[in-house]
């Protein structure tokens, strides 16, 4: 992916962030630059709380989000590059929390709290960790056959899995992942299939829904050639085989 | 011209020899009338390669003197004096090399003067002393000969700068990296010619941070006075004397830790050229929260006590002092540190005071605890908190702290008061002062008398401060003396009102990238929303305009969980007023001004605070409204008089119910929005079905 593209993909996130309401900053419309002492705190500490927080102090990240997860993207070249989200460990994916912290962000709009109150009741909040970091790789110089595959997903901190993909995928295509899967009330509210069967296959469902959207962007994105056909076979990460793409693998 | 004497933190006690000889020096019969001489004891210190410190016990810089550096050995002892030897001559080795960075020193690719190692070993004979590096003196008669030696006269700016260096003032001038002279643009120029001006803070307050005193200490300043800095060479300055000491820096507003690290390992690298020991100095937030280390956190930790956050306290009258009293008095915190150090004292609780007295080393009157209070800043009283209210009684009913009590003998102070501010223009901190006092609007506080608008470093032109008497007072440069010569076109304060809220952002941002394109860096620039509430909306709308011009901000507030770094290279800083305390910028512009709450004292005191965070331009925008015309109106009379201050002097009693009233109904209002809160939880009301209950009523 070139980082004419890369770049405009994270435009195009960051405007459907908007759209969906949970859109709260975006710090770099392009990828992301290196921060030493954010790459010193990934290397140094296995604490998720730590790396996250990191992150969100040195306001080292794209696009956040109302819940103060992030996304880094970050392009090294035209074969190399990562996308990540950071989920906020002690909001996303808790709808309890979520309303707690709104409680507490409304006392404040209201004089009831001052902000600095309200920063400490919500730092006080449990940091539980609801949803696990994704991040997705895609590299040629890493690239090893079946030990390192060229586009894949790590989830959680373990950073020793890697869950190989058959996709490249673009940080748009992420992006709306991460929305679908964590941020479902969010993504129905857009999606086609929250219609009645009918009303499914109108033009004008098919036309602005985000299931559509996200498929074209999976499309756009292309199919990774640094995975073997032994992996290919076995467990992966892919989307089926559409007519946009008749070489596509699976 | 007088002999300046510096007793430093590095003076070793008991030596009757060197204090004998100081007295010498100081009485002024060694030096002619007329010569620029500096004593100081103890000074300098420095590391060599493997991490060993060496100091000089007296060492004298005169003008026309060169710079002497005597080690006392009174071994009688050859090998003994000769390490003492080698060790001074360590110091002098390393304090060339670091005059030597800087060009103005030298010629030829030389120092122009000789920094000179002496050794004084009063019971050796000097005639087994052959080491033709070090000079040797074996009696006092030798040692003054030595000490007199003229070499080269340096000018004004050399001497300066030569104090600078030994003082460690230089390390601050490092912070900005410049760009080539030539190609700087006459907006980043000025600029760098205040930074020098700001960072070769005047010795008299490098003096401060330089003296050392048994005991506790207090140093009493406005906002922008240098009291941060000074703290902060304390603590470096300890941490090379002895690495192993505990040292604790405390602050209250959480984005202060970042300035606080970085000055003191600009301090540290300085002298021992190796970054500090983070496990023996810790910068610490007061209270901590269970993720972020604080000093009451720790000493919980330490005590094996359960650490109350504020969440498990807030319903009470005063959360902070109310856990540190409990800490106290399920009994006292058990002693930890050797120094401690307390910026901001003045937004501190007098329990938190109490609590850093027993976390300090040493009987109540050798503790180390040096705290910094800005009288002005939190509130416009210049009542201090004294000593005996902040640490409270001990038992046998005697004040714990006593800064009288507790001077030393032969000590001038231990209650220092810095009048000068290098922060502000002069102009900044008139116009913050006759905003913040309401002067020329609705005055809400006022100093009481002559003696105070001194002490925060004017001159009374006219007046004798009695009600309804006109009464004139003037900054002089003196006080004042950070003078940025901007460019002709770039006006040094701009007030301008806006149809709307995107309008005023557009300005703000034209603005902005005026700074910017006129050499000024994103992180020199601070935006600060005097409207809390609508920080949020302010601070999204101007991120996305600047990053269409391709400037990254850092939104402070976007982080409610840690102690965000202030300022990211390369980023603009988005902060409120509170978040904004303590910290500073080249620039900075102000939104939300039409939200300025002008009848209340802690209303004007959030425009003081968002004032004072300038060194440089200070630019304010609001919606244009009736507040944000009276505002107008108020600083276009201000800057008018600056350098004076006009007023009519208020009826104190009268002034003070009045502000307490608006106080109190303040606090009512808060309650009772708690109160339905509360209530519609209970009930499971909606904020509608409250409203109709109220209609109805």
């Amino acid at each position: 992916m070139k980082l004419s593209e890369f770049n405009s993909s994270i435009r195009t996130l960051s405007s459907f962030f908007a759209e969906v309401g949970l859109w709260k900053a975006t710090v770099y419309m392009t990828s992301l630059p290196r921060s030493e002492i954010f790459n010193k705190t990934c290397l140094t500490s296995v604490n998720y709380v730590e790396i996250y927080e990191a992150g969100l102090s040195l306001s080292h990240y794209n696009i956040l989000l109302h819940d103060y997860a992030y996304f880094q993207f970050s392009h090294t070249s035209e074969t190399e590059y990562a996308l990540a989200y950071y989920p906020n460990p002690r909001l996303s994916g808790c709808t309890e929390a979520v309303h707690e912290f709104r409680d507490l962000e409304k006392e404040r709009d209201n004089g009831i709290l001052s902000a600095e109150e309200f920063d400490e009741l919500v730092a006080c909040m449990p940091a539980r960790g609801y949803v696990p970091r994704i991040r997705f790789e895609y590299s040629a110089k890493q690239y090893r056959p079946v030990r390192h595959p060229g586009a894949h997903f790590h989830i959680g901190m373990s950073g020793e899995d890697r869950w190989c993909s058959g996709r490249k995928l673009s940080p748009r295509s992420f992006g709306m992942l991460m929305a679908k899967f964590y941020y479902p009330e969010a993504w129905w509210s857009g999606s086609r299939f929250s219609l009645s069967p009918e009303e499914q296959e109108t033009v004008a469902a098919l036309s602005t829904c985000f299931d559509e959207r996200l498929l074209n962007s999976i499309k756009n994105d292309g199919v990774s050639q640094l995975l073997t056909d032994y992996e290919k076979m076995g467990f992966h990460l892919s989307a089926l085989l559409g007519q946009s793409e008749p070489n596509m693998t699976f | 011209m007088a002999i300046n004497f510096i007793p430093t933190i590095g003076q070793k006690d008991g030596s009757a020899v060197l204090t004998d000889l100081t007295k010498v020096l100081r009485d002024g019969s060694v030096y002619p009338q007329e010569a620029d001489i500096i004593i100081y004891t103890g000074w300098p210190q420095v590391k060599d390669y493997d991490g060993r410190t060496h100091s000089s016990d007296l060492t004298a810089f005169g003008t026309d003197y060169g710079i002497k550096l005597v080690k006392i050995s009174l071994s009688s002892n050859f090998s003994e004096v000769r390490r003492d030897a080698q060790s001074i001559l360590q110091a002098a080795a390393t304090t060339d090399a670091l005059l030597s960075k800087s060009l103005k020193l030298k010629r030829r690719r030389k120092l122009i003067f000789d920094v000179v190692p002496i050794i004084y070993a009063p019971n050796l004979d000097g005639g087994h002393f052959k080491d033709e590096e070090v000079e040797f003196a074996s009696n006092e008669a030798e040692l003054i000969r030595l000490l007199k030696r003229t070499d080269e006269s340096l000018t004004t700016e050399q001497r300066d700068e030569v104090q600078a260096i030994i003082e460690g003032a230089k390390a601050l001038g490092q912070i900005t990296e410049v760009d080539d002279d030539e190609t700087l643009q006459p907006i980043a120029r000025a600029y760098r010619n205040l930074e020098a001006i700001i960072y070769n803070f005047d010795a008299s307050q490098r003096s401060v941070a330089l003296t050392a005193i048994k005991g506790p200490q207090r140093i009493r300043g406005l906002a922008g006075t240098g009291k941060t800095v000074i703290l902060a060479m304390k603590a470096a300055l300890a941490h090379i004397e002895n690495p192993n000491a505990k040292i604790l820096i405390t602050y209250y507003t959480r984005s202060l830790r970042d300035i606080i690290e970085r000055l003191i390992t600009r301090f540290h690298r300085h002298f021992a050229e190796v970054d500090p020991n983070w496990e023996n100095v810790h910068v610490r937030h007061g209270w901590g929260r269970a993720n972020v280390p604080g000093v009451y956190r720790d000493a919980c930790i330490r005590d094996g006590i359960a650490f109350k956050s504020f969440g498990d306290v807030k319903h009470m009258r005063d959360p902070f002092g109310t856990v540190c009293s409990e800490l106290i008095k399920n009994g006292p915190p058990s002693a930890y540190y050797d120094v401690i150090l307390v910026d901001e004292g003045q937004d501190f609780p007098d329990s938190f005071y109490q609590m850093c007295f027993f976390l300090a080393k040493g009987t109540r009157d050798e503790k180390q605890i040096i705290w910094a209070y800005d009288e002005l800043q939190n509130i416009f009283d210049v009542k201090v908190r004294e000593p005996e209210q902040l640490f409270g009684k001990d038992d046998d009913g005697v004040p714990r702290i006593s800064l009288t009590r507790s001077l030393p003998l032969g000590t001038d102070t231990n209650d220092f008061v810095l009048q000068r501010a290098y922060r502000n223009q002069r102009d900044i901190l008139v116009l913050a002062h006759s905003i913040g006092f309401g002067v020329y609007g609705q005055p809400v506080q006022m100093l009481e008398n002559a003696k105070h608008w001194e002490d925060v470093g004017y001159d009374v032109v006219s007046g004798d401060f009695t009600t309804g008497s006109l009464n004139i007072v003037e900054r002089p440069m003196v006080n004042s003396p950070s003078a940025l010569a901007t460019p002709k076109d770039v006006r040094l304060i701009d007030i301008r009102g806006a149809t709307d809220m995107s309008n005023e952002v557009e300005l703000a941002s034209r603005e902005i990238r005026q700074f910017i394109e006129g050499g000024i860096q994103p992180h020199e620039i601070l935006v600060i929303s005097l409207d809390d509430k609508s920080a949020r909306g302010y601070f999204s709308a101007l991120s996305t305009s600047m990053l269409e011009f391709g400037v990254p901000c850092n939104n402070i507030i976007n982080d409610p969980y840690s102690e965000p770094p202030f300022r990211i290279d390369g980023k603009i800083t988005l902060s409120t007023v509170f978040r904004a305390k303590g910290n500073e910028a080249a620039v900075v512009i102000i939104l939300g001004a039409d939200a300025a709450v002008l009848q209340t004292r802690t209303g004007r005191n959030k425009i003081f605070v968002a004032f004072t965070r300038t060194k440089g331009w200070l630019r304010v925008f609001g919606v244009e409204n009736r507040t944000f015309t009276a505002l107008c109106s108020e600083v276009r009379i201000a800057l008018s008089k600056s350098p004076r201050i006009e007023f009519n002097m208020p009826d104190m009693t009268n002034l003070s119910t009045i502000q307490r009233g608006l106080e109190d109904k303040h606090a009512r209002i808060v309650e009772a929005k708690r109160r339905v809160e509360r209530m519609k939880s209970e009930l499971g009301l909606t904020d509608d079905e409250i409203a109709d209950l109220l209609e109805e009523d």
